[in-house]
């Protein structure tokens, strides 16, 4: 997993400039708001990347339980669970 | 007789610089300035200005003159955003539209982390409807988030969702005090498919929780995401504008139109 410098480091490579809307018009973002919505991307994309890990982790240890007991996760949908 | 008398001889024509004889004429129009109206001409000319509309009485851009009885004009003044004008009483006001929705405001955003809109709740309507289109970039997909006094609120926003890849996965999801309200499927930017969606606010501007619901559809690429989303938000605050982001923070664009109504 990135760590939150390497993401921000991507993001501003990607958006060396960002943009807000108000009412129908667009500004720049200045410095200070710069940052701070880089920052807030990295922290929102790490903490995407931890729920996506602990769901396919989740589903892992799950599809071993059930190959443990000599089912699928067709078998499941079968019974409608 | 006075009108038989001849000018004494050597008598010149009056000017505006020196004085003289002149003829007198019945005419309102003219422009002359070596003639002289008659009183009959000076009536013709009182009458119409007794007759008009004085200036005056408009006040404020957006004034309406209207008659409040028979040759009794009077000044309605401009009603609020929204309003329409209508019949009370047998003479024209201002209200809140009824029985139907009215269309408010459209925007439009493209290349920004976040679009604000500052002022589209008020107390005209109790309800309004979101209806758009959006394209995020990055996944995740067009949040809501409720706005007072140009600060968005970041917390409190609970929700329970229901969505279905289509040919994949189905998901049941939960959040309470999030950070805001998931509105709109990502397509990722496709620039084939689209992203659509129709969302609720109840009570925005009253100084109670503000419920809402969205339903989304979503086709791009091998992605056929169709979903709803429900919930309130659990602050007793009246609220004014809106806000719009990605739930990744990317960037976003997309359009929409804003409608109000009221029960």
């Amino acid at each position: 997993m990135k760590t939150k410098l390497e993401i921000i480091d991507e993001y501003k490579k990607q958006f060396p400039k960002l943009y807000k809307g108000i009412d129908n018009e667009t500004f720049e973002l200045n410095a200070e708001e710069y940052e701070s919505a880089c920052e807030r991307y990295a922290e929102t994309a790490i903490q995407i990347a931890e729920q996506e890990a602990n769901a396919l982790n989740k589903k892992n240890v799950a599809e071993a339980k059930l190959a443990a007991l000599g089912l699928t996760a067709e078998d499941l949908k079968a019974l409608g669970l | 007789m006075a009108s038989n008398r001849v000018p004494p001889a050597g008598a010149t024509s009056a000017t505006t610089s020196s004085a003289g004889i002149v003829q007198l004429t019945d005419s309102t129009s003219s422009t002359s300035t070596t003639t002289a109206a008659t009183p009959n001409a000076v009536k013709s000319a009182y009458d119409l200005a007794n007759g008009a509309i004085a200036k005056t009485l408009t006040t404020t851009t957006g004034d309406i003159i209207y008659a409040s009885s028979a040759s009794t004009p009077a000044r309605l003044g401009i009603g609020s955003s929204g309003q329409v004008l209508t019949v009370a009483s047998g003479i024209p006001s201002w209200a809140t539209a009824g029985g139907g929705l009215v269309k408010i405001a459209t925007h439009s955003w493209t290349g920004v982390t976040t679009y604000t809109i500052s002022d589209v709740f008020s107390n005209t309507y109790e309800h309004y409807l979101l209806v758009g289109e959006e394209r995020t970039v990055g996944g995740g997909g067009l949040a809501i988030r409720l706005l007072v006094s140009g600060t968005a609120s970041s917390t409190s926003y609970s929700s329970a969702a229901f969505r279905v890849d289509l040919g994949g996965s189905t998901f049941t999801e939960g959040q309470t005090n999030g950070s805001r309200w998931k509105i709109g499927n990502s397509n990722g930017d496709a620039s084939t498919g689209r992203g659509m969606f129709v969302t609720q606010l109840w009570y925005p501007n009253q100084a109670n929780w503000t419920h809402f619901a969205s339903q989304m559809t979503t086709v791009a690429g091998g992605s056929k995401r169709q979903g709803f989303e429900m919930g309130f938000h659990e602050q007793e605050t009246a609220y004014t504008g809106l806000q719009l982001s990605s739930t990744t923070d990317g960037n976003i664009r997309g359009k929409m139109t804003i409608y109000g109504y009221s029960l």
